[in-house]
């Protein structure tokens, strides 16, 4: 597959899976069976074992608790097997997120994925955040009681 | 504009002279005046300005402070010129205090993603990045 192939995937992901909240739809054919994750809060041996299942369960975990969520990809560099992206959101807590109960408030964030692919499919994917930390923020959103 | 490979060869010597072999002199070098910077404010004793030159070298001097050993390297990278995008990781003993984690005195590899954006002259402007698994190798 060409570096223009992976990119498509990842646009597609964002689009269709993130933004029209329909991940579902997609996830067998965009993930390997052994993909393995690395994400803040994924314990690492989870991660590796059972990256797959993970992958899936914190993007629909994501579009749950942020029904509204729109995401952005302020940059991207496709190259080879591997594909970095800056995936900027912003959307409301509508429910329960990484244990902090809803806050109703609209919050926004950035993410750096660092995917590597495999046959056409996401096999290892990378996620750091930069700025501050979603759980953090909605942890500040909380407490500011605007919304009792 | 750089090319893809000339613009890789940046963050290697940032991530091997800079940062392992704690050359401080280069960054005067390899970045620009009026550098950005957008990151977890991790180490307490970096100080609160997080950009320009100076503000980096306090930033790299606290993770040696933490890190005594600290080496970094590179796992992948990809860069269209001017963008370059690291998937790197840290090796250190934690000796310090760091990101609010008192030290363990363990050997420990923190796993991130970097990203730069050079100006036109081939200096890097802007810093953006995260780690992803400190959280579960700093904890006591």
């Amino acid at each position: 597959m060409s570096a223009e192939q992976n990119e498509a995937v990842i646009r597609r992901f964002v689009e269709q899976g993130l933004n029209q909240k329909n991940y579902e739809a997609i996830h067998d054919e965009i993930c390997a069976p052994d993909l393995v994750l690395e994400a803040p809060g994924v314990p690492m041996a989870d991660g590796k074992a059972n990256g797959n299942a993970l992958y899936k369960m914190s993007v629909m975990g994501f579009t749950d608790a942020f029904p509204d969520v729109q995401c952005d990809i302020p940059f991207l560099v496709a190259e080879g097997d591997a594909v970095a992206a800056d995936l900027a959101y912003h959307g409301t807590h509508e429910k329960d997120f990484a244990g902090v109960p809803a806050s109703h408030e609209h919050v926004k964030g950035g993410e750096l994925w660092f995917f590597e692919f495999e046959n056409g499919k996401i096999k290892t994917c990378r996620i750091c955040e930069y700025g501050v930390p979603l759980r953090a923020a909605l942890i500040a959103a909380g407490s500011h009681g605007a919304h009792p | 504009m750089k090319t893809s490979e000339e613009a890789k060869g940046v963050l290697g010597r940032l991530f091997k002279d800079v940062l392992t072999d704690n050359n401080l002199d280069m960054i005067d070098e390899i970045y620009a005046v009026d550098y950005e910077f957008d990151a977890p404010a991790l180490a307490a004793n970096a100080g609160p300005a997080q950009s320009g030159r100076e503000a980096f070298k306090a930033r790299v001097k606290a993770f040696r402070g933490a890190f005594p050993d600290i080496s970094y390297h590179i796992d992948n990278i990809v860069s269209d010129g001017e963008i370059i995008c690291t998937k790197f990781h840290m090796n250190g003993t934690h000796a310090g205090s760091f990101a609010g984690f008192a030290p363990t005195n363990r050997q420990v590899t923190i796993t991130g993603v970097h990203f730069t954006k050079l100006n036109e002259a081939g200096e890097i402007k802007k810093t953006w990045a995260g780690f992803t698994n400190i959280g579960e190798v700093l904890a006591p």
